[in-house]
C-alpha cells in the first residue's frame, strides 16, 4: 500500500467517527494508530463521556463485526470466550464449542475492571496470543482484533484493579476527559434533537484485508537510529535503578517501583510509526515520538506508596523524563 | 561504520545524481561545519601559542633560559597545542548527524535529513526511501550551507584572547616587579665574547686584551660600583676612539666595535641602576669614609692616625684594595676626631666620596670626566690630581727612564724627584730621572701604544 492510500484511509476514517463524537479527536487518533499497530486500548474515563459510543462508531466506519462485553463480578470467562455446549445432531449428541463475544474483530470490553481477576485473565490469552483455548482445544481469532476497554477510574469499590501483568498488554492507554461547554453544547445538538445518525462504514467490504495492509506499512515506516536510541534511553530513564549520573531522573527515583517493560519501548516506536503516517509522513520524527510517549508508558509505570500519597500521576514523571532525557 | 554503509548507499548512483541527493547536501555542510570547527581550534590555540612563543623568546633573550630549554620546551608547547588542538577538534568537528540535525532545523525538515543521514538504506523498502528522497529534495532549494552557516567567531576565541592576554598582562606585571628588585644584568657576558672575536683581528689584539682584562675586573668584588664604572668609561673611549678609527679607515668591524661601545653603555647604565638600587647600603660606608677623609683633607689629627692613612693611601695607590672593614674603622676614627667639624667636615665628607673612586682610577691612570672636574676643585691631595699634573711631589703619573747625562749636565741636575727632593736624597751616580712629558702634550715621548691600565702602578 501507499502512503498516500493509508493515509486518505486513515483520515476517512477520523472523519467519520467525528461526526460521532464531538471532540476527542487526540483519542480517536490514537485508537486508531493502536489499531492499525495491532494493539489494544484502555480507555479511562468517567461514565458518559461517549467511550462505548466511540468504540461502536469505530467498529462501525471500519466495517468489522463488533461485541460488547459489560463487565460484572459475575462473569464468567467462559461468557467471554464461549464454551463446549452439548448439542444433538441427527440423533448424535455431541459437544460443540460455542464462541463467546471475544470473537469479534473489535471487542469492548466496558468496565472491565469490575469482573474478577479470573474472568479478566481469560481476555489475557485473547489480547496477546489472538487465540483462545477451551478445553484443550485453541480457536483462533480472526484478524484484525482489537481489544478496547473501559474503566471507570472513580467508582472503584467493588472493583479489581488490573494486574500489572494485564495492564502491559495495552498498547495505549487514553484518558478521556470531560468536554468543553462548547462541545458539550455540540453533544446535545446531536444527541437531543432527531434521532442520533451513526457513523457510516468508511472501508470497502474487504476493509480486512486493507487494514492488514496497512499494518504491513505502518511497521516499513523509517526510522532513524538516534531517534530509536532516544526511545531507549526514554524507557531507560523510567527505571528506578537506572538513576545514576547525568541521565537521572528524581522523580522517577523518589515515585517509581518498577518502570516501563519492553513491550513500553515496543509501543512507542509502533505509535510513532502510526503518527507519522497519519500526518502524512513516511519516516518517524521526534515529534511523533514525544505524541506517544504518554499513552504508550503511563499504564505501564508502577507508582510507589509515596506517588500515591503525595497524589503524584504517572503523566508527571513522564514529563520530567522528557524534560530530563535530552533528544540527541 | 555509518560511512562505510553511506558510501555503499552512495555507490548506486553518478556523481551528478549524487550532487542533487541530500545526503549529499548534509556531507557538504559536514564539511564546511568542519572547517570552522578548524578554524576555531586554531583561532583557540593562536593566541596562547603567541604568547607563549612571545614569553619564550623574551626570556631567551634576557638570558633567562638557554637555547636547548627554548627548543625543548618550545616542542613541549607546540606538542601540546597540538594535541589539544586535535582532541578539541574531535569534540567540536559536527558528525554528519548533527549536520543533518542543523538542516532539518534550518528547513523544517522534520528529521527527514537526519533519517536519511544516519539509516542504514539498504534494509529499508526503496519507495518509502526514494519518497523520503524526494521529500527532503524539495526543500534543500531553501539551504545554502555557505550562506546559511556562515564562519562566526565563537566565544572561546574571545576567552582565550582574554585569557592570554591576562597572561602577558600578569608577565609584565612581574617582570617590572621582579627587575625592580632584582640587580641590573650583568652585560659583561657580552663583552667576553666580543673581545674573544676582536682577539684574532691584529689591529684590535691590544684592545680585546683589555676588554677581557675589563671583565675580569667587572667580577671582582672588591671594588666599588665607581671604580667600575671609571673602568667602563676608559674602555668605552678606547673603544670609541678605534671605532672612529676604524671608520676613517673603512674597516668592516665597525659592528664588532659597536657592540662592545653598545656592551660597555650597558654596563654603565647596570651598574647606575645597580648603584641606585643600592644606595642606602652604599651611604652608611660613604658616611664612614667621609669621616675619615675630611681629617686627611683639612683636619689636624695625631700622628698615628695621619700614618695609618697615609698607609691606606700607598695601598691603594699599589693597586691594592683596603679592606672596607679597615677604611670603614678608620673612617669611624676620623669622624670621632672631627667630632663638630662644621662645614670642613661636610666637604671632607663629599671628599671622602672621591677617595671611593679616585683610589681605583689612580691606580689606573686615568678618571672619568666628571671625576676630573671634581678632582679640579680639590686640590688638597696629591693623590686626587689627574695623570701629568704637577703636584707637590711632582708630576702626577709621570714615568720615569733612568737615562745617561754628561757629567756637567749631572752635576747641574737637581735630581729632582718627590720623594728624593723632598728628603735631600740626591744621586751620587752620574744618571738622573727626567720626567717625560705627559703623553697629550706635543713633544711627548712617541708612544706607540698605550699602556694597559694595569701595567701603570708597576712600572711607577
Amino acid at each position: 500500500m501507499e502512503p498516500e492510500k493509508y493515509r486518505e484511509q486513515f483520515s476517512s476514517l477520523e472523519a467519520e467517527v467525528r461526526k460521532v463524537i464531538v471532540d476527542h479527536a487526540d483519542v480517536i487518533r490514537k485508537i486508531l494508530i493502536a489499531f492499525f499497530s495491532g494493539g489494544h486500548v484502555l480507555l479511562e474515563g468517567v461514565p458518559g463521556l461517549g467511550k462505548t459510543l466511540l468504540i461502536k462508531s469505530l467498529s462501525r466506519a471500519l466495517g468489522l463485526s463488533f461485541k460488547r462485553v459489560q463487565f460484572t463480578p459475575d462473569l464468567m470467562p467462559s461468557d467471554i470466550t464461549g464454551t463446549q455446549v452439548l448439542t444433538e445432531n441427527d440423533g448424535r449428541r455431541e459437544f460443540q464449542f460455542k464462541q463467546g463475544p471475544i470473537f469479534a474483530q473489535v471487542v469492548l470490553a466496558d468496565e472491565i475492571n469490575r469482573a474478577t481477576p479470573k474472568t479478566q485473565s481469560a481476555v489475557l490469552e485473547a489480547m496477546e496470543e489472538r487465540q483462545v483455548t477451551v478445553f484443550g482445544e485453541t480457536y483462533p481469532l480472526e484478524p484484525p482484533f482489537m481489544v478496547l476497554a473501559t474503566q471507570n477510574p472513580i467508582e472503584l469499590e467493588g472493583t479489581y484493579p488490573l494486574p500489572e501483568a494485564q495492564l502491559d498488554r495495552f498498547f495505549f492507554k487514553l484518558l478521556v476527559s470531560s468536554p468543553a461547554p462548547e462541545e458539550l453544547m455540540e453533544i446535545l445538538h446531536r444527541t437531543t434533537g432527531e434521532a442520533l445518525q451513526g457513523a457510516s462504514q468508511v472501508l470497502p467490504n474487504n476493509g480486512a484485508e486493507i487494514i492488514v495492509e496497512m499494518q504491513r506499512l505502518l511497521r516499513q515506516v523509517l526510522m532513524a537510529p538516534p531517534l530509536e536510541d532516544y526511545v531507549v534511553r526514554l524507557v531507560h530513564a523510567t527505571h528506578p535503578t537506572a538513576q545514576k549520573g547525568d541521565g537521572a531522573v528524581p522523580e522517577v527515583g523518589a515515585y517509581l517501583r518498577f518502570g516501563s517493560s519492553p513491550r513500553g519501548a515496543q509501543a512507542i516506536i509502533l505509535g510513532a510509526k502510526g503518527n507519522a503516517l497519519a500526518e502524512g509522513r513516511v519516516h518517524v520524527s521526534y515529534e511523533d515520538i514525544e505524541a506517544v510517549i504518554y499513552p504508550a508508558l503511563r499504564h505501564r509505570l508502577i507508582l510507589n506508596f509515596q506517588a500515591e500519597a503525595e497524589n503524584v500521576g504517572a503523566d508527571q514523571i513522564l514529563a520530567a523524563v522528557i524534560k530530563k532525557i535530552p533528544r540527541d | 561504520m555509518a560511512d562505510v554503509l553511506y558510501r555503499k548507499d552512495m555507490g548506486q548512483y553518478s556523481a551528478g545524481e549524487q550532487a542533487g541527493l541530500p545526503e549529499t547536501l548534509v556531507v557538504r555542510l559536514a564539511s564546511h561545519l568542519k572547517r570552522h570547527a578548524l578554524w576555531d581550534v586554531l583561532l583557540l590555540l593562536f593566541p596562547p601559542l603567541l604568547v607563549f612563543s612571545s614569553m619564550v623568546i623574551f626570556l631567551y633573550h634576557s638570558d633567562w633560559v638557554g637555547r636547548e630549554t627554548l627548543i625543548a620546551g618550545g616542542a613541549l608547547f607546540v606538542g601540546l597545542a597540538l594535541l589539544t588542538g586535535f582532541l578539541r577538534f574531535r569534540v567540536v568537528a559536527p558528525s554528519r548527524r548533527a549536520a543533518a540535525h542543523l538542516i532539518d532545523e534550518r528547513v523544517g525538515g522534520k528529521d527527514r535529513f537526519i533519517t536519511l543521514a544516519t539509516i542504514q538504506a539498504s534494509v529499508c523498502p526503496p519507495f518509502l526511501l526514494a519518497r523520503l528522497r524526494r521529500e527532503a529534495s524539495g526543500l534543500m532549494r531553501h539551504l545554502d550551507p555557505a550562506g546559511d552557516f556562515p564562519y562566526r567567531i565563537k566565544r572561546s576565541f574571545i576567552q582565550s584572547l582574554i585569557g592570554s592576554l591576562s597572561v602577558v598582562l600578569l608577565f609584565l606585571l612581574f617582570q617590572q616587579i621582579g627587575s625592580f628588585f632584582a640587580p641590573a644584568p650583568a652585560r659583561d657576558n657580552e663583552l667576553a665574547p666580543l673581545a674573544q672575536k676582536l682577539s684574532p683581528i691584529p689591529r684590535f689584539s691590544e684592545l680585546a686584551r683589555s676588554l677581557e682584562m675589563l671583565t675580569a675586573r667587572m667580577r671582582d668584588q672588591g671594588l666599588s660600583a665607581a671604580e667600575k664604572r671609571s673602568l667602563i668609561r676608559e674602555a668605552l673611549k678606547r673603544v670609541e676612539s678605534q671605532l672612529a678609527a676604524e671608520r676613517q679607515l673603512g674597516g668592516a668591524a665597525n659592528d664588532l666595535l659597536n657592540q662592545a661601545a653598545g656592551a660597555l653603555r650597558g654596563m654603565e647604565q647596570g651598574l647606575e641602576k645597580s648603584q641606585g638600587q643600592g644606595a642606602g647600603g652604599f651611604k652608611n660606608d660613604q658616611t664612614g669614609e667621609g669621616k675619615g677623609s675630611g681629617k686627611d683633607s683639612g683636619q689636624k689629627g695625631n700622628e698615628k692616625e695621619q700614618g695609618e692613612l697615609s698607609a691606606l693611601e700607598i695601598k691603594e695607590q699599589k693597586g691594592g684594595q683596603p679592606e672596607r672593614g679597615e677604611r670603614q674603622e678608620m673612617g669611624k676614627k676620623q669622624a670621632e676626631k672631627n667630632h663638630g667639624g662644621g662645614e670642613k667636615d661636610e666637604s671632607g665628607k663629599e671628599k671622602s666620596d672621591e677617595v671611593k673612586g679616585m683610589g681605583k682610577e689612580k691606580a689606573g691612570g686615568k678618571g672619568s670626566k666628571r671625576m676630573e672636574e671634581e678632582i679640579s676643585r680639590e686640590k688638597t691631595a696629591e693623590r686626587f690630581l689627574r695623570p701629568g699634573e704637577q703636584g707637590e711631589k711632582g708630576i702626577k703619573g709621570a714615568r720615569f727612564v733612568t737615562v745617561e747625562l754628561p757629567e756637567e749636565e749631572a752635576g747641574g741636575s737637581t735630581g729632582e724627584g718627590g720623594l728624593g727632593k723632598r728628603r735631600g736624597f740626591r744621586p751620587k751616580v752620574s744618571t738622573s730621572n727626567a720626567p717625560l712629558r705627559p703623553p697629550d702634550s706635543p713633544d711627548a715621548a712617541p708612544e706607540k701604544q698605550p699602556l694597559p691600565l694595569e701595567y701603570r702602578g708597576l712600572i711607577r
